[in-house]
């Protein structure tokens, strides 16, 4: 079986280039001019980091004994593990619509940008659509 | 419900990661079946019990007002 490790590397890969694009975008005229400035400047150390801990994590998988490895690779097939993510997912989805309704209030309250309201707004309407959309999927297959 | 993984285990002199290889889970899995803290599927429970040479019901206690 291959192990979970090696899909991660490619996802953490992907995190980086997807925090990189986020920092072009970042630089549009979208949003105002200190926030813009202030995500510029963070946005490379962050990047950084990402990157140290992600070299950090691999190495650490590399130098570790065969048991504790083989129960690491584990994890993420295991039924428990299964279930943990599972709750971890259903936790980060109702983060991600408190979150996305917070950038609703800040962009129509307190910025009075209503372009970017509407976004997230339409944002929140597709992720709900999508979720059911998948949600009736699974039911009809299982 | 309750179960004899831990009883039967250390009856055996197995540890619990010899016993997570040999259901191909988690020693944090094992951690959790035996605290009580995680019930098992019908699927692990069976490799559990087959892992012992037991029937399901020697080795997970079903306890009636749980239904």
């Amino acid at each position: 079986m291959k192990s979970r490790r090696g899909k991660t590397k490619w996802e953490d890969l992907l995190s980086i280039i997807l925090l990189m694009l986020i920092g072009l975008m970042h630089s549009t005229q979208y949003l105002p001019q200190a926030a813009r400035g202030l995500l510029r400047t963070a946005s490379l150390p962050l990047m950084g980091v990402i990157l140290v801990v992600s070299w950090y994590q691999s190495e650490k998988y590399n130098h570790l004994p065969p048991e504790e490895r083989r129960d690491l690779d584990r994890q993420w097939e295991d039924e428990r593990g299964v279930m943990v993510q599972r709750q971890a997912v259903h936790f980060c989805w109702q983060v991600e619509i408190w979150l996305l309704f917070g950038l609703y209030i800040l962009f129509t309250f307190g910025m009075g940008r209503q372009d970017l309201a509407t976004v997230v707004f339409e944002l929140m309407i597709l992720r709900s659509v999508f979720f059911y959309a998948v949600r009736w999927w699974f039911n009809r297959k299982y | 419900m309750t179960n004899r993984i831990a009883e039967l285990r250390k009856a055996r002199k197995i540890s619990q990661a010899e016993l997570a290889d040999g259901v191909d889970v988690t020693r944090q899995t094992i951690i959790s079946l035996e605290s009580g803290r995680y019930n098992a599927s019908l699927l692990l429970a069976h490799k559990i019990a087959r892992y012992f040479g037991l029937t399901i019901e020697e080795v997970f206690l079903f306890e009636e007002e749980e239904t």
